[in-house]
C-alpha cells in the first residue's frame, strides 16, 4: 500500500492487481499491509478495523488487519500531510470469500470497450496529459496518479471523498482544484462536453 | 561606592521613572523610553503579560475561525490552505507566544518578590529575553502580512516542511521564529536559575521556597535541557532549506524519525514547561484561600521535580504509530504511566489542603479548584494514551485534541487565570471585582467544557485532527456544532476578563498590601511594590514566612522579630539599557534577511554582534556590579555559565548523536574513512588542548594581578584558538577539493554541521578572549575582574572538551 498526497494506492502483489482509494479485503483472514510512502508522511487509519500505522517514506511499516464482518468501512489519513489532508479518505470493503473472488475476477478482466460518448472520452483521454500520470490497462501507463483501469467499479471519487457519479467525475476532471485544494492533478482546460465524455468513459470502466 | 544608579534611601521612585531632561519636555517620550529600556523585573513582567495576552487573543481568534469552519459539514468559511495555516498558527501562538510568556510574566513579577530579592540576577538579560520573545512573536505573525502563514502544524513534521513539499517562505517564518523564541527562553531560564538559586533572602532555604518558585525552577531546568533538541532539529531544517543539506531527504538516506525524536524530546518536556507553573500557582492559591499550609509541601516539591525528570523519558509516546517496535513502545508506555504517579500525588495534596480548611471561595480559588477538577480529566485521558493499543486508536484523532486542551486550558490557563486574579492587586494596586469575576469564571468554565468535552466523542467516532472539513453523514455533525458554540462562550469568557481588567485599572478599588491574608513574601511589600521591592530584605522564619510572622506557626507561636537582615549589596537599582532591544532587533532583522535578502542577514548579524559587545561592556568595572556572590556562595555569572554549559551539553549531544545515527547511511561517497585526515586533526586537537592549559595560566595570572602574564597567556590562548580554526579551515577546504560539501551526502551534511558549529563556538571563544586581552592591554582587567576571565575560561574548557568527544567519535572510531 502506498500513501500519496492525497490518495491511497493498493497493490495486491499475489493477485497482480492495482487499485486506488478502495481496498477490498476477504473476511476472516489476516491481511498484512506493507505501508510505503513516496512523498510525505501519512497514516493509515480505518477506525473500525483497528489502530493506525504511519506511512513513512524511507521506512517500511506494516499493519495487520483481520476483518471478521463483511461490510464497508471508512478510513482516512490520520497524519497531517499538506493542503488536502482532509480529503484523503478511503473505503475498505470487506467481502465474503466468494464475493472477494468475484471482485478479483472482475478486476482482472479487461473493462468493456466504450461506445458512443464514452468512446469519444477514451480518444480525448488517450490524447491528453491524463496518460502521463494514470494507468488504464491497454491505454496508458502513468504511475503518478491512481490506476483507473476499473475506475467505474469504485463507489467513491478523488481520494474517497465524493460519490463516483458521472456528474461528479465531469466536474472533477474539469476543475480538480475546486473539489480538492492543492491536488497535483492539473486543470486541463476541458470544455463541458469533453469533461462529460471523459466522465462517461471512466464511469464505464467497471 | 555610590554610583548614579545606587539609591541610598528608601525613596528611589524618582530614579525609577528615569526622568531625563528630554523627558521633562516630552513626558510621553520619556515614558516610552523608560519602558523600552527598563530592566525592572516587575515592568518586564508586565511587558510579558500584556504582549502574551495580546497573542492569546490572536490565538483565540484563530481558534474561533477554526471552530467556525467546523460548525457545519463542508463549510467554506476559510480555504483548506488557510485552515491549515490557522491551526499551525493557533498551536504555535498559544504555546510559544501565549502560555509560555504568560508564565514568564509571573516568573518575572512574582519570583523575585517571593524569594525576597530586589531583582533578578541579570536584569538586562531579562530585558533581552523579553525583546527577543517579542521579535520572534512579531516575526512569526508578520507571515500573515506577507500572505504566507506557516501551514505545516506546530510540530512541523519533516519532510512536509522541506523545500520539495513546502516551497514558499511559510515554513521559513515558522522555523526561524521558533528558533528565535528558543533563544529567548534559554536566556531567560539561565537567568532565573541563577536568580532562584543565588538571590534568595537569608533564611530562604530551598525547602522553604514557595511552591511557585520551586515549579519555576523546575521549568527553567526543563527549558535549558529540552530546547537544545528542537534547536538542533530546526538547525537541520534550516540547513536543508537554505543550504541544500540532506538531513530530511529520504532519497539521500535521511530518516524521518529523526525530526520526530528531536521534536518530541523537546515537545514532551514542553508540556511540563506549560503546566508546572500552573501547578505552582495553584499550590499558592489553595493554601491561601483554605487558610491552611499546603498539605505535604515537600512531597509536592519532590513530585514536581520527579515530573520534570520523568518528562524527559516519555517523548516517544507521541510516536506509537510510527512503528518503533514493541520494546520501545513498551518502555515508553511504562514511563508514561509512571509519570502519572507524581502527578496524581499533587492532586491528592491539593485536595488534602482544601480538606477541613476555612475556605474563602474567591475567584482565584475558583480557578485553582477548577484546575484540580479539569486537569484531572486531562490527566486521566493522558494515561489512556499511555497504552499503545489504545493510543493507536486515539492518536491524531479529536480525542487527543480534547485531551491536550483539558491539560493546557483546564490545567495551564486555569492556573494562569488563578494567578491573574490572585496577583492582580499586587501587580496593579487595584482590586478586580469578585462578583463579576465569578460570572467570568463560570462563563469561561462552561464554555471550555462545552467546547472540548464533546471532542472526546468526536475522536471516539473517528474524526481525525487537522481536517478543514468533514462530510455530511459522517456522524460528526452534532458534536462539532456543540463544540463550536462552546468555543464562542469560552471566547466570551476571555473577553469578559479583558473588560474587567480594563475597568479595574481605571476605577478598581485600591488594593492593600496584603488583600488575601497571604502567606508568602510578596504580600509583605506594598501593592504595587516599590521599584526596589523591599525597603529592607525581609526576614524568613520558615515556610509560609509571612503567615508565621502574622499568625504564628502551627501552635500559634509567633517568631521573635528579627533585626533587619544585613544587606551587603545596598539598594542597587540596575540602570536602564537600550542594548537589549538593539540585540533583539538585530536578530529580527537577520531573520527577515534569511527570507528576503542575504544583505539583511549581514546587517542583522552586525547589529546583534555590536549590540552584544556594547551590552557586555556597558557595566565593565562598574563598582555596583563587582560583587555578585549570592546565596550559593557562587558568583551569579559563574552559576549562569554552568547552567548554560549544561544546555550546551544537550546541544552538542544532539548534534553528535545525529552524526552517529546517520553514520553509514550516505548513499553516495565520499565516506569518512576515505577522507578524514587523522594525523592532521590529531595535531589540531593537541593545539586546542594546549590552549586550555594556557587558559588556566591566564586565569591564575589575572588572579594574582600579574599583568604581563595575563596578557601573555590570554594572547597565547587566542593564538592557539586561531591556529585550531586555521586547521579547520584547511580541512574544510581540502574536503571541498576532494568532493565533499554540505550537499554531497549525509556524511557531508552531518560532518560539516557538527564540526562547523563547534568551530563557531571556538570562534566566539576567540572573540571573547580577544576582548579580554584588549581590556587587559588597556589596563582595564585586574584581580577584581578575575571572575570574567574565569567565566570565559569555563566556556573555553567546555568547548575543548566537546572537541575531545567529537575527535574520538568522528575521527578515532572507524
Amino acid at each position: 500500500m502506498r500513501g500519496w498526497q492525497w490518495w491511497w494506492e493498493f497493490h495486491y502483489p499475489e493477485l497482480e492487481l492495482v487499485t486506488a482509494n478502495e481496498l477490498h479485503l476477504p473476511a476472516g483472514r489476516p491481511v498484512v499491509l506493507r505501508l510505503d510512502g513516496p512523498d510525505v508522511i501519512h497514516s493509515f487509519w480505518v477506525p473500525k478495523l483497528g489502530g493506525k500505522r504511519d506511512v513513512i517514506p524511507g521506512r517500511l511499516n506494516h499493519i495487520t488487519l483481520t476483518p471478521d464482518t463483511p461490510g464497508e468501512y471508512w478510513g482516512q489519513c490520520a497524519e497531517f500531510c499538506g493542503a488536502s489532508h482532509a480529503n484523503m479518505g478511503m473505503r475498505v470493503v470487506v467481502d465474503s470469500a466468494a464475493d472477494f473472488d468475484t471482485w478479483v475476477a472482475r478486476q482482472k478482466a479487461p473493462p468493456a470497450e466504450p461506445a458512443g460518448a464514452a468512446a469519444t472520452g477514451k480518444t480525448i483521454f488517450a490524447g491528453s496529459a491524463c496518460v502521463g500520470c494514470h494507468t488504464i490497462d491497454g491505454v496508458s501507463a502513468g504511475v503518478l496518479g491512481p490506476n483507473l483501469t476499473h475506475f467505474g467499479s469504485r463507489t467513491m471519487l478523488a481520494g474517497g471523498m465524493w460519490p463516483n457519479t458521472p456528474e461528479n467525475v465531469a466536474e472533477w476532471v474539469k476543475d480538480p482544484q475546486r473539489l480538492k485544494p492543492g491536488v497535483k492533478m492539473p486543470t486541463l482546460g476541458l470544455t463541458d462536453d469533453q469533461a462529460k465524455a471523459i466522465a462517461a468513459y471512466l464511469s464505464g470502466l467497471k | 561606592m555610590a554610583t548614579p544608579h545606587d539609591v541610598a534611601g528608601a525613596q528611589p521612585a524618582s530614579a525609577f521613572t528615569g526622568a531625563t531632561t528630554a523627558g521633562a519636555r516630552h513626558p510621553a517620550l520619556a515614558t516610552t523610553r523608560s519602558w523600552l529600556t527598563t530592566v525592572d523585573h516587575k515592568r518586564i513582567g508586565i511587558l510579558y503579560g500584556v504582549s502574551a495576552f495580546a497573542f492569546l487573543l490572536l490565538g483565540g481568534l484563530e481558534a474561533l475561525l477554526i471552530r467556525t469552519q467546523l460548525l457545519r459539514p463542508q463549510l467554506g468559511v476559510v480555504s483548506a490552505e488557510f485552515y491549515n495555516a490557522l491551526f499551525t498558527m493557533h498551536g504555535t501562538t498559544m504555546i510559544f507566544l501565549a502560555v509560555m510568556p504568560l508564565n514568564a510574566a509571573f516568573f518575572n513579577y512574582i519570583v523575585p518578590l517571593m524569594i525576597g530579592a530586589r531583582d533578578v540576577a541579570f536584569p538586562r538579560l531579562n530585558a533581552l529575553s523579553y525583546w527577543i520573545f517579542l521579535a520572534g512573536g512579531l516575526f512569526l505573525n508578520a507571515s500573515f502580512l506577507f500572505g504566507t502563514p506557516p501551514d505545516v502544524g506546530w510540530f512541523g513534521y519533516a519532510n512536509l516542511t522541506t523545500l520539495p513539499f513546502s516551497p514558499g517562505p511559510a515554513v521559513d517564518f515558522w522555523m526561524l521564529s521558533v528558533q528565535i523564541l528558543g533563544v529567548s527562553s534559554i536566556i531567560s531560564s539561565v537567568n532565573f536559575i541563577a536568580t532562584v538559586l543565588n538571590m534568595r533572602a537569608p533564611g530562604m532555604t530551598l525547602m522553604r521556597m514557595p511552591l511557585f518558585v520551586w515549579m519555576t525552577l523546575v521549568v527553567q531546568f526543563l527549558i535549558v535541557l529540552a530546547f537544545p533538541a528542537v534547536t538542533v532539529g530546526l538547525i537541520f531544517l534550516m540547513f536543508d532549506r537554505f543550504l541544500g543539506t540532506h538531513f530530511f531527504d529520504v532519497a539521500a538516506g535521511g530518516d524521518l524519525h529523526l525530526w520526530q525524536h528531536l521534536f518530541w524530546i523537546f515537545g514532551h518536556p514542553e508540556v511540563y514547561i506549560l503546566i508546572l507553573p500552573a501547578f505552582g500557582i495553584v499550590s499558592e492559591v489553595l493554601p491561601t484561600f483554605s487558610r491552611k499550609p499546603l498539605f505535604g509541601a515537600p512531597v509536592v516539591i519532590y513530585s514536581g521535580v520527579l515530573i520534570g525528570f520523568f518528562g524527559f523519558g516519555v517523548w516517544s509516546h507521541h510516536m506509537f504509530a510510527v512503528g518503533m517496535g514493541p520494546v520501545a513502545d513498551a518502555a515508553f508506555s511504562i514511563a508514561t504511566m509512571l509519570i502519572a504517579v507524581p502527578t496524581g500525588v499533587k492532586i491528592f495534596n491539593w485536595l488534602a489542603t482544601m480538606w477541613g480548611g476555612r475556605i474563602r471561595p474567591s475567584v482565584a480559588f475558583h480557578y485553582a479548584a477548577g484546575l484540580v477538577a479539569l486537569f484531572t480529566i486531562g490527566g486521566l485521558s493522558g494515561i489512556m494514551h499511555a497504552s499503545p493499543p489504545v493510543d493507536l486508536q486515539q492518536h491524531d484523532s479529536y480525542f487527543v485534541v480534547a485531551h491536550l486542551h483539558y491539560v493546557l486550558i483546564g490545567g495551564s490557563l486555569f492556573g494562569i487565570f488563578a494567578g491573574l486574579y490572585y496577583w492582580w492587586p499586587k501587580m496593579t494596586g487595584r482590586l478586580l471585582d469578585e462578583r463579576f469575576g465569578k460570572l467570568q469564571f463560570w462563563v469561561f468554565a462552561i464554555g471550555f467544557n462545552v467546547a472540548f468535552f464533546p471532542q472526546h466523542f468526536l475522536g471516539a467516532l473517528g474524526m481525525p485532527r487537522r481536517i478543514y472539513t468533514y462530510h455530511r453523514g459522517s456522524g460528526w455533525e452534532l458534536w462539532n456544532f456543540v463544540s463550536t458554540i462552546g468555543a464562542y462562550v469560552l471566547g466570551l469568557g476571555v473577553l469578559l476578563f479583558l473588560l474587567e481588567a480594563m475597568r479595574s485599572l481605571r476605577h478598581g478599588a485600591r488594593a492593600p498590601a496584603d488583600p488575601w491574608d497571604g502567606r508568602t513574601l510578596e504580600w509583605r511589600t506594598s501593592s504595587p511594590p516599590p521599584v526596589h521591592d523591599f525597603d529592607a530584605i525581609p526576614p524568613v522564619y520558615g515556610r509560609d514566612s509571612f503567615w508565621r510572622e502574622k499568625h504564628g506557626d502551627s501552635r500559634g507561636q509567633r517568631p521573635a522579630p528579627r533585626p533587619p537582615t544585613p544587606d551587603p549589596h545596598g539598594i542597587h537599582l540596575p540602570s536602564p539599557s537600550f542594548w537589549p532591544i538593539v540585540v533583539a532587533s538585530g536578530l529580527g532583522i537577520a531573520a527577515f534577511g534569511a527570507i528576503f535578502h542575504i544583505g539583511l542577514v549581514l546587517v542583522g548579524a552586525g547589529v546583534t554582534v555590536i549590540g552584544a559587545f556594547a551590552f557586555a561592556l556597558e557595566h565593565h568595572r562598574n563598582p555596583a556590579h563587582a560583587n555578585q556572590v549570592g546565596a550559593l556562595g557562587v558568583d551569579h555569572r559563574k552559576l549562569a555559565m554552568w547552567v548554560f554549559l549544561g544546555s550546551e551539553c544537550f546541544f552538542f549531544g544532539t548534534l553528535i548523536a545525529t552524526y552517529m545515527a546517520y553514520k553509514g547511511r550516505s548513499v553516495v561517497g565520499p565516506h569518512p574513512h576515505e577522507i578524514l585526515n587523522l594525523p592532521l586533526t590529531t595535531l589540531s586537537t593537541f593545539d586546542l588542548l594546549m590552549s586550555s592549559l594556557l587558559m588556566v595560566l591566564a586565569l591564575a595570572a589575572v588572579q594574582r594581578g600579574d599583568r604581563f602574564q595575563t596578557r601573555l597567556w590570554l594572547a597565547g590562548t587566542v593564538v592557539f584558538g586561531v591556529i585550531f580554526l586555521g586547521f579547520q579551515a584547511y580541512e574544510f577546504t581540502q574536503f571541498v577539493h576532494e568532493g565533499l560539501t554540505l550537499q554531497t551526502n549525509l556524511f557531508g551534511s552531518t560532518f560539516f554541521v557538527l564540526t562547523g558549529f563547534h568551530g563557531g563556538h571556538v570562534t566566539l571563544g576567540v572573540l571573547w578572549l580577544a576582548t579580554l586581552l584588549v581590556l587587559s592591554l588597556r589596563n582595564r582587567l585586574d584581580t577584581s575582574d578575575a571572575i570574567k576571565v574565569e567565566v570565559a575560561g569555563l566556556y573555553w574548557h567546555f568547548v575543548d572538551i566537546v572537541w575531545i568527544v567529537i575527535f574520538t567519535l568522528v575521527y578515532l572510531i572507524p
